[in-house]
């Protein structure tokens, strides 16, 4: 080859190869600049991939990192969703990451994680994380605003009658409770109202369980005083031991059994007559979903009564099967003799768990005297302005008992779903007032029933008429070309 | 951009004169008719079941239970056909030896692509089109969401238009036609399954891997999203394969 050509070919060469170098760099250039700064319009009918005005809020207000890991098992129609979801979210903010994780493939990082479903997503960043066990925007969104906010919120369990200790690391003790709700980023500390004349500002939830000698009046009065300003109170309370709160409760549509309740189904467990299997939950966000079993050692009845006092919604949320009865007769119970009598005993299903939803400003207009009478002058002006602020907003209180006390124990808290419903329960409570609820997207029914002349006609077009169309343009091109010839 | 409209209508005689676009649309459109079909006596059957209950009712949805599964399937028509559509715009100039003609006309090569790029997406446009008389029966046996709907024949259109932009840098590769069509349908295919070593693979290359997956950026349109980002994808795609066909063309007349 002339050495002109050769260095005229290696001119072109370069200079073409160099073009194409530059302009891929532009393209990819282009490329991200658009990965940074995306648009997007959803033209679905039900916005299925927007967020709504409440998670958006929330999204834009993160500005660290986070992290989702979503423990899927890899090829599921439920992942594919679930990163629809997770891309929309990444979309509002990209401090947001999220990695899909096969617990079978990974097990080591499911087991770190504590992961015992497929579906679940973990949500970490701020130095904590948060669960989230549905794939939804309001579980999602949720999560990261926990995340997102700084404090974190105090259960209180109150001391001083024998309670439960958080401390106690035996069989009887409450210490598997605590570790699980720190690992939920709250804080647990203990209340002695004996000392205190009035329950912390920062109180999320208190919880009194099993106290063996009872409350002093004047503690349940503060106790009374915090739930109408909006507070949240979980009883547990073991059979003969009501710590001194039933006509308390009483008042608020609760009525304790004095009875003990056997289940005969509990032995199909393994179990003994006195440890009542739970199958059966209320319809309420604590046990929305929840479809385990849960077990609870020798536990009296809590039910609630048939008309509510004015204000007070009453929910059972959980109650035993109809193989169970709740035994009045102690002392024959004590001597292994019990049996179901009908007039006496009160018959499956017998619920053991119950709920009060307490409209505080309903309840406390009704019965003013009611905090002044305890705790005074003091409290009668927080309780006015507690009023006050409720106008704006219905401020509920929560009561929740449930007739026993060790069934979340360090020996029964890992006991099928013990644990998760007094978290569940623990969350709601805790959680009420800063939750924000999403409305579900419905999309209208779009059902088509083809009738058989509809189903020949979309055949004869679709499959038939419109490829016949080409076939007949077609030939009438070949023959007009033939003609041309 | 001499001589564009006479290379154009050049193109599109020699398009619609060959036997190849009737036989490729006729194959399209009756696979077509039968995912159409099939996808839509399907749904009449669920939505049967579903009468009974109100709460199934609300899940099924024309949208994402016909219209996006068809598509979907189209796409995968038309990775198989788009090579057949370009595999001639280039190897058969340089077969037939119309390509020093090309060279000597005073066209420039930029508008000799555009014309035959324009001609190409032409023929891709009316394939399409011979898809919306079933959608238009859609219309008088239900009420789809025709918004989502363009979005989605955007999407199609926009991964049509990428498939044949690939195609022609092939076939200007190469003076064997069916060697062009071989290369493009090969390397198309490598960028339909690209996404899928995202399970095999560490998380920075994932995102890679599921930037260049050339279905995935339908898979918002087809969902009913348009999104700047894989519009702008596409875009992309187009511009490069359309560049290196110049430079390749180009390089004929160094290389003599």
């Amino acid at each position: 080859m002339p050495k002109i050509l050769k260095s005229r070919r290696l001119h072109y060469g370069s200079s073409a190869v160099f073009s194409t170098v530059v302009f891929f760099a532009i393209l990819v250039l282009v490329a991200l600049i658009a990965e940074r700064h995306p648009l997007r319009a959803d033209f679905t009918e039900t916005g299925a991939f927007s967020l709504s005005e409440q998670s958006r809020k929330v999204v834009a207000s993160i500005e660290e990192p986070i992290t989702i890991k979503a423990f899927f098992a890899s090829g599921a129609p439920e992942a594919s969703r679930a990163k629809d979801l997770l891309e929309t979210y990444r979309y509002y903010n990209k401090n947001l990451h999220y990695e899909f994780i096969d617990p079978d493939r990974e097990p080591q990082l499911a087991r770190q994680y504590e992961i015992r479903d497929y579906g679940v997503l973990v949500v970490e960043g701020l130095g904590r994380k948060e669960t989230v066990l549905r794939a939804d925007e309001e579980a999602l969104t949720n999560a990261l605003f926990k995340l997102s906010r700084q404090e974190d919120k105090t259960v209180y369990f109150l001391t001083g009658h024998g309670e439960r200790s958080f401390d106690d690391m035996t069989k009887a003790g409450y210490s598997s409770a605590r570790s699980a709700l720190v690992k939920e980023n709250m804080q647990i500390k203990s209340l002695n109202l004996m000392q205190q004349t009035e329950v912390p500002q920062d109180a999320a939830v208190v919880i009194v369980a099993g106290p063996q000698k009872p409350l002093f009046p004047e503690e349940v009065a503060t106790l009374e005083t915090y739930l109408l300003r909006g507070g949240k109170l979980v009883f547990f309370l073991d059979p003969e031991k009501d710590g001194g709160v039933r006509s308390f409760l009483q008042k608020y549509g609760i009525v304790l059994g004095d009875d003990m309740i056997i289940d005969k189904l509990s032995r199909v467990f393994g179990g003994s007559y006195l440890m009542p299997v739970v199958t059966q939950y209320g319809s309420h966000k604590i046990t929305q979903g929840f479809n385990v079993a849960t077990f609870y050692s020798e536990a009296r009845s809590v039910t609630p009564v048939d008309d509510p006092p004015d204000g007070v919604t009453l929910v059972t949320l959980a109650s035993t099967s109809e193989n169970a009865w709740a035994e009045t007769d102690l002392d024959r119970l004590y001597r292994g003799e019990a049996i179901f009598e009908q007039d006496k005993d009160k018959p499956g299903p017998v619920s053991l768990g119950v709920l009060a939803a307490v409209d505080t400003k309903k309840v406390a207009s009704e019965q003013p005297s009611v905090s002044q009478g305890s705790n005074g002058a003091q409290d009668a002006d927080a309780e006015a302005q507690d009023v006050e602020k409720t106008d704006a907003k219905p401020a509920l209180g929560y009561l929740v008992v449930f007739g026993d006390s060790d069934f979340v124990d360090n020996t029964h808290f890992g006991v099928s779903g013990n644990s998760d419903l007094f978290l569940n329960m623990v969350h709601f409570l805790a959680e009420e007032e800063t939750l924000i609820s999403i409305e579900p997207r419905m999309q209208k029914a779009q059902t088509l029933m083809l009738t058989a002349p509809q189903a020949r006609m979309v055949f004869w077009t679709s499959v038939v008429g419109v490829p016949m169309v080409v076939v007949l343009v077609g030939f009438g091109v070949y023959r007009v070309r033939r003609s041309q010839r | 951009m001499r001589g564009f409209w006479a290379v154009y209508r050049k193109e599109l005689y020699a398009l619609f004169a060959s036997p190849i676009f009737y036989v490729v649309a006729f194959i399209f459109l009756v696979l077509h008719g039968y995912f159409f079909y099939t996808s839509l006596a399907y749904y009449s059957m669920v939505s049967f079941q579903a009468s009974q209950n109100p709460f199934m009712a609300q899940q099924i949805n024309l949208m994402d239970m016909v219209v996006r599964p068809v598509l979907m399937d189209l796409g995968v028509v038309l990775l198989l056909t788009a090579p057949l559509l370009t595999m001639r715009t280039y190897a058969d100039e340089r077969r037939s030896g119309t390509m020093e003609l090309l060279f000597t006309l005073p066209v420039t090569d930029k508008a000799v692509l555009a014309a035959k790029f324009a001609a190409v997406l032409t023929t891709l446009a009316l394939l399409l089109a011979g898809t919306l008389p079933s959608m238009a029966i859609l219309e008088t046996l239900a009420d789809p969401n025709w918004k989502a709907m363009l979005c989605a024949y955007a999407g199609l259109f926009f991964m049509g238009a990428s498939f044949m932009s690939l195609g022609m840098f092939s076939s200007a590769l190469t003076r064997n036609q069916i060697v062009a069509a071989v290369l493009s349908f090969g390397a198309l295919l490598l960028f339909w399954v690209i996404g899928w070593l995202s399970s095999i693979m560490g998380p920075t290359s994932v995102r890679l891997a599921e930037y260049l997956s050339i279905i995935r950026h339908f898979d918002n349109f087809s969902k009913g999203v348009l999104d700047t980002r894989d519009v702008v994808y596409y875009l992309v795609f187009i511009s490069f394969f359309l560049f290196v066909t110049v430079r390749q063309i180009e390089s004929y007349r160094w290389r003599g």
